[in-house]
């Protein structure tokens, strides 16, 4: 269970987050909604431990993990990017393989046919050896999942400020998420796209913009 | 023509050492000229300033007065260096300090996610920089790169003021024995044929580089 507790943060002397709690079971997708502004995406930030925190505390089932940052919480949260942030010199699997080699210590071969078999169960046997500038923005974004799928984390947060704009891409990634709760992953959605939170989320959850 | 190849073998012989001192340089100068970027490419407060001040100090004054500062001067402070360490000395500061700049802007040119997105899957700072973030500086800063290194080939003729024996030296001396400007015509053709080369090279490096975008 992920737990946040009484969360603020001030960014160039604005309140962007006033004492926000919420709490997320584990295997739950809670969709976090609100107006450009709101904060969303600096509380899926906090959450990811890339962004320090002034106040609040962070608990992840039942361990504080308020201060540690993203490179210290063993790989528990994984964050699929807005702009995914493939690494552009490298193809569709080594992008999910590189991980696996660098952080789990799996030799090439190994990393390479575990990246595969990621990227065959989210469609992408066709794309593997491509870089991402030759992938369409879907497929990017399956990649981006399979990047993130490959250290095994308990949570992903997903910042789809975009998917309002793309109807395709947007359809396209609620069916991806919501393939996901068979493998009991806690997903964290920031939206401010109300229809897209209600075709994936179990819970939501509203920030308002602070004035 | 046949006097220009009587006097090749002494010109091929100071072409020796003006690639001895390009390679040379280039060598020291890359590697430090990225060790110094990083400092400049964060908020390191201490370190930050002193590199700052070392990149304006060489960038401020003319090549040809360091190494005449490092030659001739030095030794005034008991720090003594003989022709080629001094040129070599002189030469990779001073490259350094521009490649070090050159670097910071490539590792400016980086988009923040990158960096994020590695540490979001539990990479280590270094293996960020070698897997990550330096390849795509190396791509970003290839054709500036090129440039300052064509540059060297040039500058590495300032060494004859304190007479190393290198390729414009050996057709100012050609000139001077022969009372003719033909050494110098001879030069000017190796010069322009090494750089020939290495535009060649580079350009190779750039295009092996655009596989991806």
């Amino acid at each position: 269970m992920l737990e946040i507790k009484n969360i603020s943060k001030t960014i160039k002397n604005k309140k962007i987050l006033s004492n926000v709690s919420l709490a997320v079971e584990n295997g739950q997708t809670l969709a976090i909604v609100g107006p450009s502004g709101a904060g969303k995406t600096t509380l899926l930030r906090i959450i990811a431990g890339l962004e320090p925190l002034e106040q609040g505390t962070i608990v992840l089932d039942g361990q504080d993990v308020t201060s540690k940052v993203a490179t210290q919480i063993d790989g528990k949260v994984a964050v699929v990017f807005q702009d995914f942030n493939l690494f552009p010199q490298y193809t569709a699997l080594e992008n999910v393989a590189l991980s696996l080699k660098l952080v789990k210590g799996q030799d090439k071969n190994m990393a390479n046919q575990n990246a595969q078999k990621i990227l065959d169960q989210l469609g992408l046997e066709g794309q593997i050896n491509n870089y991402p500038f030759e992938l369409s923005g879907g497929q990017k974004q399956r990649v981006a999942i399979a990047r993130a799928l490959a250290l095994n984390p308990e949570i992903i947060l997903f910042d789809e400020r975009t998917s309002a704009l793309d109807p395709a891409l947007s359809s396209n990634v609620a069916d991806l998420i919501n393939s996901l709760k068979n493998k009991q992953i806690t997903q964290i959605v920031v939206t401010h796209d109300m229809e897209f939170a209600q075709k994936v989320a179990d819970v939501t959850f509203t920030l308002e913009a602070i004035k | 023509m046949n006097y220009l190849f009587e006097i090749l073998p002494s010109l091929l012989e100071g072409t020796k050492m003006t690639l001895n001192v390009f390679f040379v340089t280039l060598l020291i100068s890359i590697p430090l000229g990225l060790i110094l970027s990083i400092p400049l490419s964060t908020n390191n407060k201490i370190l930050k300033p002193f590199i700052e001040g070392f990149v304006w100090l060489m960038r401020g004054t003319p090549l040809l007065l360091q190494l005449i500062f490092v030659f001739y001067g030095l030794p005034l402070i008991g720090i003594v260096f003989e022709r080629y360490g001094a040129a070599i000395f002189a030469f990779s500061l001073n490259y350094a300090a521009y490649f070090a700049e050159i670097f910071r802007g490539g590792f400016g040119s980086i988009d923040q996610g990158q960096v994020e997105a590695a540490e979001m899957l539990q990479m280590k700072k270094a293996q960020i920089l070698r897997y990550i973030t330096l390849p795509q500086v190396i791509k970003n800063i290839v054709p500036a790169m090129g440039n300052e290194v064509i540059n060297l080939v040039k500058d590495s003729s300032l060494v004859y003021v304190i007479g190393l024996g290198d390729l414009l030296r050996a057709g100012n001396i050609a000139l001077s024995r022969d009372v003719s400007l033909l050494p110098l015509v001879g030069v000017g053709i190796i010069y322009l044929l090494l750089i020939g080369l290495l535009t060649f090279g580079l350009k190779r490096l750039e295009n092996g580089l655009n596989y991806y975008r």
